[in-house]
């Protein structure tokens, strides 16, 4: 059986240098660079023309954008609603990622299978989330760790594991995206596997690779879920995280 | 006994986190389908939280599911 994690290697398509860092053009960027172009010609389309009555691609856009609004309304109020962009930005492109990475044949890559591509969307969502806490409510931000009302020594227990928890936010941000979508790939090579060895049963040949094909396909259907999920949640959690730095309790 | 088969019985072993994590997942998603038959009109507010529990509960099985993976094929 072939190795099913070699469709997460990182080729080289164009060597580059900088002060001494490889800072390469990869199969990755490319296909970084093609998920923020599709983002890129899905909005500028959807919004060139905008008309009172909105066609297709406009309904499209508007009802992406609406979605988006709605969740940041829900989970932080008013106050967070100049975050919009950050959180919509992040959920196009996230979303982008997971879905051209399921394209077969065409070689796809998906960058968000890499934990260097989510723990660097992470950590721009933590620090984010620590400027706001502390832009807005200066030293404050820490009372978000004090439970209230509390017995001394066990609220300092508690501020204590709230600061883990806090601290460890941004990596379980990470690793839920690329376990996501490392898991995923994984299942379906695997799978493809069976439909070649099954397949090629001697005295029955290609009868048996039919099940296993029909469970490729429907775990593909299966992923497109997931990835569209795994984006809906990545938002979800920073709009969680923005809350907690704009609303405290 | 050596070191490769060492780690793939770590990995087998690594492995039922993830089952673990279906029995929390499968447990949300219950809960869910009872509140909201037993309630329909909360349906809607309990989509987001839903979806939250789901992740965050998920995150560990596949944390346990990516060691598996590290022993196994790393």
């Amino acid at each position: 059986m072939a190795n099913p994690m070699e469709q997460f290697k990182i080729e080289t398509i164009r060597p580059l240098e900088l002060a001494g860092y490889d800072v390469s053009f990869t199969n990755s960027s490319l296909w970084m660079t093609l998920s923020l172009a599709a983002v890129a010609i899905f909005l500028y389309v959807g919004s060139s023309k905008p008309q009172l009555v909105p066609g297709r691609w406009q309904a499209a856009v508007e009802y992406i954008y609406d979605f988006v609004r709605k969740m940041i309304d829900d989970n932080v109020g008013p106050k967070g609603r100049s975050f919009t962009p950050l959180i919509f930005a992040l959920f196009l492109f996230v979303l982008a990622c997971n879905l051209l990475g399921m394209i077969p044949w065409v070689g796809s890559f998906t960058p968000t299978s890499h934990i260097s591509v989510t723990l660097g969307l992470a950590f721009l969502v933590f620090i984010t989330v620590c400027v706001v806490g502390f832009v807005k409510h200066g030293f404050h931000f820490f009372s978000l760790f004090w439970p209230k009302d509390t017995f001394f020594l066990l609220a300092a227990f508690v501020a204590l594991i709230e600061f883990l928890s806090f601290l460890s936010r941004p990596f379980t941000l990470a690793i839920r995206l690329f376990a996501n979508m490392t898991a995923g790939h994984v299942l379906l090579k695997v799978f493809g596997t069976f439909v070649v060895s099954l397949g090629s049963f001697g005295a029955l040949p290609y009868v048996l690779g039919i099940l296993p094909l029909g469970v490729t396909i429907a775990l593909t259907a299966l992923e497109v879920l997931i990835a569209v999920v795994q984006a809906y949640v990545f938002a979800l959690l920073t709009s969680i995280y923005l809350n907690d730095a704009i609303n405290l309790h | 006994m050596d070191v490769a088969s060492a780690k793939l019985i770590a990995a087998g072993l690594a492995a039922i986190g993830a089952g673990l994590a279906a029995i929390g997942v499968g447990n949300i998603f219950g809960s869910y389908l009872q509140g909201a038959l037993r309630n329909p009109a909360a349906d809607a507010q309990m989509g987001g939280r839903l979806i939250f529990g789901f992740a965050v509960t998920e995150a560990l099985g596949l944390i346990a599911a990516v060691v598996a993976l590290a022993l196994a094929f790393g």
